[in-house]
């Protein structure tokens, strides 16, 4: 049997080819847009990759954002490899981890001889604080679609953790990889209890 | 020699950095002001100002600041490398299992469950990100220690990414980014 590389390809009505260039250029956008904290990257790359390409599902892209928080190092760096790999294999991964890395480093590289400047500067300083808005509205604005969608599904396991992990998040301020195993933990555990309920109704 | 001390200390970064930005800045400053002496206090503090302002994870920028000061180009190269490294390895080893694995009804199981985990820890950033854009005592558009005009392009931005699905997030973040200009010049906040 043939072994096709996008053989567990999902077909979208309209999915455009993958294209290893487009992907690296892609990367370079978002990584250069990703301001004000790792996890904007979510949305970028929900937009360009799953809406406007179709290369990926919302759902993949969760799995993928769940394994980027349970590993050390920026988020940023650890989705877009994340999703190199999914897409394209190790050379996908190293392609979007160098796509990541390059624009912070050229930017900051210039930056850095006069830093001063630019850290003390009013105008500078004001356009950021409209850009964090802007940035901080998006991540809400995805949250509350991610929510939403999750709310759409009634899936009780998932309402729960939703809102578990919520309070422990927000509330008691736990350590990332910890909600993760937790969730992880719940998820494993009501697994097995289903699983010996439909053995027994069987 | 400087080369290897920039590597190992931001290896040792990026190999316990978990959690997000946040979650590194202690042990960037622990590597970079206390450990090497390599920042002042001070300029640590430009640079997480910095670091607010331009693309990128604190650490990689952390990482280029420190490397560019102490050997240039070279340097900055080097101490990002180091950082990415042990993180890019593990997720490798993460994609790996995933491949080989989330076919298995209990790791479906297991990757439905973390969906609404991911979700809720995504929301405690948007949360940190909302408060840091909103509040500010300072500036004369201020009631209640929120700033009214980063409200205003708060909810400009949301209504926008709500309507205007088609347009490309990128421009109205510039777009945000040019009317806070903007006010700098006509409200002097």
């Amino acid at each position: 049997m043939e072994r096709s590389r996008q053989s567990n390809n999902k077909v979208f009505k309209q999915s455009k080819p993958k294209s290893l260039p487009t992907f690296f250029f892609s990367c370079l956008k978002i990584s250069a847009f990703t301001l004000g904290g790792g996890y904007v990257i979510v949305p970028l790359q929900k937009r360009r990759f799953c809406d406007e390409l179709g290369w990926i599902d919302e759902e993949k892209i969760l799995d993928l954002v769940a394994m980027a928080q349970s590993a050390p190092g920026p988020v940023a760096i650890n989705a877009s490899t994340l999703m190199g790999y999914h897409l394209f294999g190790l050379k996908g991964a190293l392609l979007a981890a160098l796509a990541t890395m390059l624009p912070p480093l050229l930017i900051l590289s210039v930056i850095s001889l006069f830093y001063q400047k630019v850290a003390d500067n009013p105008l500078l300083r004001a356009i950021l604080r409209g850009m964090q808005a802007a940035v901080a509205a998006l991540i809400v604005y995805t949250v509350w679609d991610l929510a939403y969608k999750i709310w759409l599904k009634k899936n009780p396991l998932q309402l729960v953790l939703l809102a578990l992990a919520l309070v422990l998040a927000l509330w008691a301020k736990l350590n990332v990889v910890l909600i993760i195993l937790l969730a992880g933990g719940v998820s494993v555990l009501a697994y097995f209890l289903w699983e010996k309920n439909k053995e027994a109704e069987a | 020699m400087i080369l290897l001390k920039l590597y190992w200390a931001f290896f040792q970064v990026g190999l316990f950095a978990f959690g997000g930005g946040y979650a590194a800045l202690p042990l960037i400053e622990e590597q970079v002001v206390h450990i090497n002496n390599w920042l002042s206090p001070e300029t640590f503090t430009d640079l997480i100002t910095i670091s607010q302002m331009t693309p990128g994870p604190i650490a990689i920028n952390a990482a280029t600041f420190v490397g560019i000061q102490l050997a240039g180009l070279p340097g900055a190269i080097v101490s990002t490398v180091a950082n990415v490294t042990p993180c890019i390895l593990i997720v490798l080893l993460l994609s790996k299992l995933y491949t080989k694995y989330a076919q298995l009804p209990l790791m479906q199981h297991v990757l439905q469950g973390l969906r609404p985990a991911v979700v809720a820890l995504i929301a405690s950033a948007a949360w940190s990100l909302t408060r840091e854009a909103l509040l500010s005592s300072q500036g004369r558009l201020a009631i209640g220690g929120i700033n009214l005009f980063s409200l205003a392009i708060f909810v400009l931005s949301f209504a926008a990414y709500n309507k205007l699905k088609k347009l490309d997030p990128v421009l109205i973040m510039l777009v945000m980014g040019a009317l806070g200009g903007l006010a700098f010049y006509v409200f002097k906040f």
